[in-house]
């Protein structure tokens, strides 16, 4: 069976994060958005090109931005019940994810690990199985 | 053996915190949901996916849904923008075909159309890459270069303030995929595979950016004909979980009239496979 998979990427900043840290890295240059966010897509995509040697195919788009502690940003994502998904982020800090489909919890959800840069990475995959979704 | 194939809408969320922090366990409240980004390449899913969909349930013959390109020419700056939608799918089809100078002549056909409406600067290269990938039949490229090419397309729209064209070149590559998907669920009806059309989530979406154009190109008469028949898609996909077989052959009706009105006459529908 012709297995097709995709990768849908995903690279965000944790400037906000890293700001209200008490005890912030020391820094001789000022992280800029352009360099964050280059910085956390080149990573997000490392991450997502480990994968095409497997067949997966990456949806050319990806997501930046600044999250705050405690807060979460939603994005919406269409998927087709079928194909696999995995979801890639990146950030200067740990970052925590979750999926839901439009009416329940993901059966399985992507659980909460972290993909950080520099430090370690871990991949976490959206359920397979797609029948929570509608 | 999977089961439930259809679309999904989901929401993937992001949280800065420390790690094995415990994840809400009901669903999303609907104000969560409308709080969702929806941002155009991460959320919308490329017609290459659309048909992988297709192929686990049914084998189409992908050559028969191919097309001629109508006339490109034209200083209707909306329907450029549409037809270039359609094209990139097109060039999927192709690609799901096999067909490589299909997909060389679709590459040139999006260049083309780019040039009419002043992006083609940067996307000259990927013009040279298609052609290079179909030269060398790497399919497995050539969907990711047409995604990316349909994306480079969309940011130069956005860097010159044609912003409002980027949702027009969507809608195109959606339609077309709609049909070319349509037409094969049509031709061979099943459930399974009549699911995959039901995609009411975007559909909403789409519905909304062309409500969200500026005043004159709502005014636009092709973009007025594109409204109405994604709003009669809307209506079609909302009513049951599995679309019926007349369903289904009315969104394959709608949406060969729209791309016959996108693409001109002159451009061929697709013939059911049988």
């Amino acid at each position: 069976m012709k297995r097709f998979f995709l990768v849908l990427l995903a690279s965000i900043s944790l400037l906000h994060a890293q700001e209200a840290s008490p005890t912030p890295a020391p820094s001789t240059t000022p992280v800029t958005d352009t360099a964050a966010e280059a910085s956390a897509r080149s990573a997000a995509l490392e991450l997502a090109g480990a994968f095409s040697n497997d067949g997966y195919k990456i949806r050319d788009g990806y997501y930046f931005g600044a999250l705050e502690p405690g807060k979460s940003t939603l994005i919406e994502v269409n998927l087709f019940a079928g194909n696999e998904y995995w979801f890639c982020a990146a950030g200067n800090a740990p970052v925590v994810s979750s999926t839901w489909s439009s009416t329940v919890k993901m059966a399985r959800p992507w659980s909460s690990r972290a993909t950080w840069m520099g430090r370690r990475r871990r991949r976490e995959s959206l359920p397979t199985r797609a029948e929570s979704i509608s | 053996m999977r089961s439930g194939l259809r679309i999904g809408c989901v929401a993937a969320a992001f949280l800065a915190a420390a790690p094995l922090v415990a994840a809400p366990e009901q669903a999303l409240k609907p104000a969560e949901m409308k709080s969702a980004l929806v941002l155009d390449e991460l959320s919308m899913p490329t017609p290459g996916e659309f048909f992988a969909a297709i192929n686990k349930v049914e084998r189409p013959n992908w050559s028969q849904l191919g097309r001629k390109a109508g006339p490109l020419a034209t200083t209707n700056r909306a329907q450029a923008s549409l037809n270039l939608g359609t094209r990139v799918a097109d060039g999927f089809i192709a690609v799901e075909a096999q067909d490589g100078q299909q997909v060389k002549n679709i590459g040139k056909d999006i260049i083309d159309l780019a040039k009419g409406l002043g992006v083609s600067q940067s996307i000259l290269a990927r013009g040279n890459s298609i052609g290079d990938f179909a030269e060398n039949n790497d399919w497995s490229a050539l969907k990711e270069e047409l995604d990316a090419t349909e994306n480079e397309v969309k940011h130069q729209m956005a860097e010159q303030k044609d912003d409002e064209l980027v949702s027009l070149v969507t809608i195109g590559a959606w339609l077309r995929g709609l049909q070319a998907a349509s037409t094969v669920v049509a031709a061979n009806y099943k459930p399974e595979s009549a699911k995959l059309l039901r995609q009411p989530a975007i559909v909403e979406i789409l519905v909304a950016r062309v409500d969200a154009l500026p005043e004159r190109l709502q005014k636009n008469e092709l973009v007025g004909q594109v409204r109405a028949g994604l709003v009669e898609i809307q209506t079609d996909v909302t009513t049951a979980q599995t679309p019926s077989a007349e369903t289904v052959k009315a969104i394959q009706k709608t949406t060969t009239q729209l791309i016959d009105a996108i693409s001109g006459p002159a451009a061929a529908t697709p013939t059911p496979a049988k």
